[in-house]
């Protein structure tokens, strides 16, 4: 049982890092940066030896974003401001866990939290399936999202930029490889087409005209290949247009 | 007067780790979030059997730590462990909701916040999506020393830091109802109830300020509580804490002082023993002395914030006074109302409280009225029906809605009394309390659910227009990060209520609103040709970039705006719709681009309008 209790432990966890990896960086980024400063703040705010395990694991928690809070009013009055560089986190969190270490020893040994040096093998491998089945409800939501509906999103735009010139722009969003045609019209005059663009799912194209006239209207017509008829998208340019 | 404790005794020679049926109980919550989970994904598909799923799962996850709850037999720490779970698991419910990015409005103003403190390494920057925000920047500093060492995005960090959040608030609030009472079964109940508030599933749970500052108030009130104003017991701990709650979230640092101030109050009156310490009047005048200082130094745009809404309470007034008409409850949406079971535990999760509450106030009077937190939370209590009275109205709402994060302290703490203390009757009768208390419990809880959460917004699903959580979509989305790359940021734009938190957030433009331009900005599209109305409204707002999505033309919004307050909605009883011909008017006009198009939204570039013809 004691074993089944710590596989399924490891087993949440590993599920965790392979659903999200960055959720699992944050939780210990916020053990290291939050958690071991209020700990050891707590030590000193909360009287040791009277509290439980809850309040103090509730106090080294809100003293923790306390201290985060207050720490980046007063950075924000500096030259420095709020620049969360890894290395000075790092120092932080060292520093913290030296004044825990040292106000821990002067306190007294530090213990195993009754509830979980009690608990038997039953009762964690039974928690550890809860959180097997919580990471395994976030991962089948996730999935979820993944799998809805196929995204079926193109656009087109047609940008002026400040020296006059113009940018055309197509991306596809869609989940498949499109084909796509482009005509570029002068008050209902054509004057340059893109017959054949093929885009990845994800692709961008970008592309100018040869010549931009000085006024008029111009029109871009994007055309999507497996849908005849009217332009799939249409853009248009009142010229002259402010740029930039 | 511990209720069952040589039951509680029994049960811990057994289990020398206190925790009882959690385990077990903790196992069935994980099987509820795996069919929440399969609920969210049909939903998405819009499979009816999809809400099925939901609420089946959702009683899964509290339903036998309510019953356990409300039995006798549970130890203390087991009833901690149930309220941690509880709390804990209806927060992954959230997450399940909106698994991969923030969808819901008030997050994506905070994602703003959030990224201009990223990217400017300063606070306070002005956040044209919600103006107070960056003055309480607690939520989005924690979110950026998290970010700025783990280098990812601020999703994955906020779902740690509002699940932090969410433990400090049952934590908390077990221990402070304990401390309150002395009696590990009334904490346990009156934290139930508690999470039984409309909006605790969603509201509270989101990437916003408050969900952070009611976790830290609530670590505020229990510190107090024990230390009993002792600084070195506890209360210098509790003031760090509240001051971080004052910069963290306007109306739960006015709650705390408020509450601080009438327990001291309290206590005062009903000339409490002064000899276990000082009690709660230092913390609380130094928390209303910070508070006050924040607000005037720092924060006095939350007084134009807050202002309008603390006038819309008094709407009951008009109400009370026959002045207005009632609002229609569980009004049809989009011409389907809702269905007639919703409506039954709706009302009845109301109906239950309303009567536990005379009987809980008749205990407090009868057993607990020398205790001076047990009054002050009874006189929270009360305030219950008003905002009952608040909801009937048009304009109060959201406002009776929002108040439910700190009425249902009392009212938890109140009802708790009524069913936890054993009653007259017959020892035969008194067997069958605990299902049918239990039963009562899951009304409750999900008339909770149904009350504070519409229904379309309750689990993922396809687009639907002007809809907020629902509205959020790919087309929109990528628009916006469009806007990001292509436009640059801080352009001045006008765009409905959900493409501009989007263009706002992901996009990093610059809304032009009547909320913080004083332009009447939404007045742009309800007309049918362009006028100089228009035109003088564009320049007012100095706007370079109008964002129009085509899906809203002939829908009624089920947010019950499209752009924002204030816009017209009904003239002569006929609901006003917006057309096409409205929104694509501009297309029409003389030196107007469109410069997007994605098929349902295009940008209208009208510089030359507003800022006159290019040189």
């Amino acid at each position: 049982m004691t074993f089944l209790a710590a596989a399924l432990w490891v087993a949440a966890f590993v599920l965790l890092a392979l659903i999200s990896s960055a959720v699992v960086t944050s939780l210990l980024a916020f053990i290291g940066l939050i958690v071991i400063p209020g700990a050891a703040l707590s030590l000193a705010l909360i009287p040791v030896g009277r509290s439980g395990v809850a309040t103090r694991v509730a106090g080294s928690i809100a003293f923790g974003i306390a201290l985060a809070i207050f720490a980046a009013i007063v950075l924000d009055q500096t030259p420095i401001g709020l620049r969360w560089t890894p290395g000075l986190l790092a120092i932080v969190a060292v520093v913290s866990l030296a004044i825990l270490a040292g106000v821990g020893r002067a306190a007294g040994p530090i213990r195993v939290p009754p509830i979980v040096a009690s608990a038997n093998s039953r009762q964690l491998a039974l928690l550890g399936l809860s959180v097997l089945l919580a990471v395994g409800s976030f991962g089948i939501a996730r999935i979820g999202v993944s799998s809805m509906t196929p995204s079926d999103v193109t656009q087109l735009w047609m940008l002026p930029n400040t020296d006059g010139s113009v940018e055309l722009g197509i991306a596809n969003h869609a989940d498949a490889t499109q084909d796509y045609g482009l005509v570029l019209n002068l008050d209902g005059r054509d004057v340059q087409t893109w017959p054949a663009i093929r885009l990845q799912p994800g692709e961008v194209w970008k592309g100018a005209p040869d010549a931009v006239p000085a006024s008029g209207r111009l029109k871009a017509s994007l055309y999507r290949a497996d849908l005849p008829g009217p332009p799939f998208r249409e853009v248009f340019l009142s010229l002259p247009a402010a740029g930039g | 007067m511990i209720i069952g404790r040589p039951a509680a005794e029994t049960a811990a020679a057994d289990d020398p780790s206190g925790l009882g049926q959690v385990p077990e109980i903790a196992a069935i919550a994980g099987l509820g979030l795996v069919l929440v989970a399969v609920g969210d994904t049909l939903g998405r598909s819009d499979a009816s059997v999809a809400d099925l799923f939901f609420w089946v799962g959702l009683l899964a996850v509290v339903g036998p730590g309510a019953w356990r709850l409300l039995g006798a037999s549970a130890s203390g720490r087991e009833r901690l462990g149930l309220v941690v779970l509880m709390g804990m698991a209806l927060y992954v419910v959230k997450v399940l909701h909106s698994p991969i990015g923030f969808t819901l409005y008030d997050e994506l103003q905070h994602l703003r916040t959030f990224d201009d403190i990223a990217a400017s390494g300063g606070l306070y920057a002005r956040n044209p999506l919600l103006l107070v925000g960056p003055l309480y920047p607690g939520l989005e500093i924690v979110t950026s020393v998290l970010t700025g060492v783990t280098g990812s995005g601020p999703f994955e960090s906020a779902i740690v830091i509002v699940a932090a959040a969410r433990l400090l608030l049952t934590i908390g609030l077990f221990l402070f109802l304990e401390r309150a009472t002395d009696n590990a079964r009334i904490a346990g109940i009156g934290a139930f109830v508690y999470v039984a508030n409309p909006n605790n599933l969603f509201f509270d749970s989101q990437f916003g300020y408050q969900s952070l500052a009611i976790g830290l108030g609530m670590i505020v009130f229990y510190l107090v509580a024990e230390s009993n104003g002792r600084w070195r017991e506890g209360a210098a701990g509790a003031l760090l804490v509240a001051a971080a709650s004052i910069v963290t979230h306007h109306a739960t640092s006015y709650a705390l002082v408020i509450f601080l101030l009438a327990w001291t109050v309290a206590r005062w009156l009903l000339r409490s023993d002064r000899s276990s310490g000082p009690g709660p009047g230092r913390v609380a005048i130094l928390t209303a002395i910070g508070t006050a200082a924040w607000l005037i130094f720092v924060a006095s745009e939350t007084v134009r914030y807050l202002g309008p809404r603390l006038i819309d309470g008094f709407a009951v007034i008009r109400l009370l006074l026959g002045d207005m008409a009632a609002r229609q409850l569980f009004a049809p949406v989009q011409g389907a109302l809702a269905p007639a079971w919703e409506q039954v535990v709706g009302y009845s999760a109301v109906i239950l409280l309303l009567i536990a509450l005379p009987l809980g106030l008749w205990r407090v009077w009868r057993d607990h009225r020398r205790r001076p937190i047990a009054v002050v939370l009874a006189i929270v209590a009360l305030s219950y029906p008003a905002t009952l009275a608040l909801r009937l109205t048009q304009a109060g709402g959201e406002e009776a809605s929002r108040s439910s994060t700190f009425v249902f302290l009392g009212l938890g703490f109140v009802v708790a009394l009524a069913v936890a203390e054993p009653w007259s009757i017959g020892r035969r009768w008194r067997r069958s309390v605990t299902p049918v208390l239990a039963a009562a419990a899951m009304v409750v809880f999900v008339g909770g659910v149904i009350i504070g959460t519409p229904r379309w917004s309750r689990l993922p699903g396809p687009y639907l227009p002007a809809a907020d959580t629902r509205s959020i979509g790919p087309e929109s989305i990528d628009a916006a990060l469009w806007a990001r790359n292509e436009l640059g940021p801080g352009k001045r734009i006008v765009a409905d209520r959900v493409d501009r938190v989007l263009m706002g957030s992901y996009g990093g433009q610059t809304p032009v609103t009547n909320y913080g331009d004083e332009v009447q900005t939404f007045r742009l599209f309800f007309t049918p040709s362009f006028s100089s109305a228009d035109l003088a409204i564009l320049k007012a707002g100095e706007v370079q970039f109008l964002v129009v999505d085509r899906r809203l033309a002939g829908i009624k919004p089920l947010t019950k705006f499209y752009f924002e307050n204030g816009e017209p909605t009904r003239i002569e009883h006929q609901t006003i719709l917006l057309t096409l011909a409205g929104l694509t008017k501009f297309a029409q006009v003389p030196g107007v681009s469109v410069v997007f198009d994605s098929g349902n939204i295009q940008v209208y570039d009208v510089r030359t309008l507003t800022q006159g013809a290019p040189s």
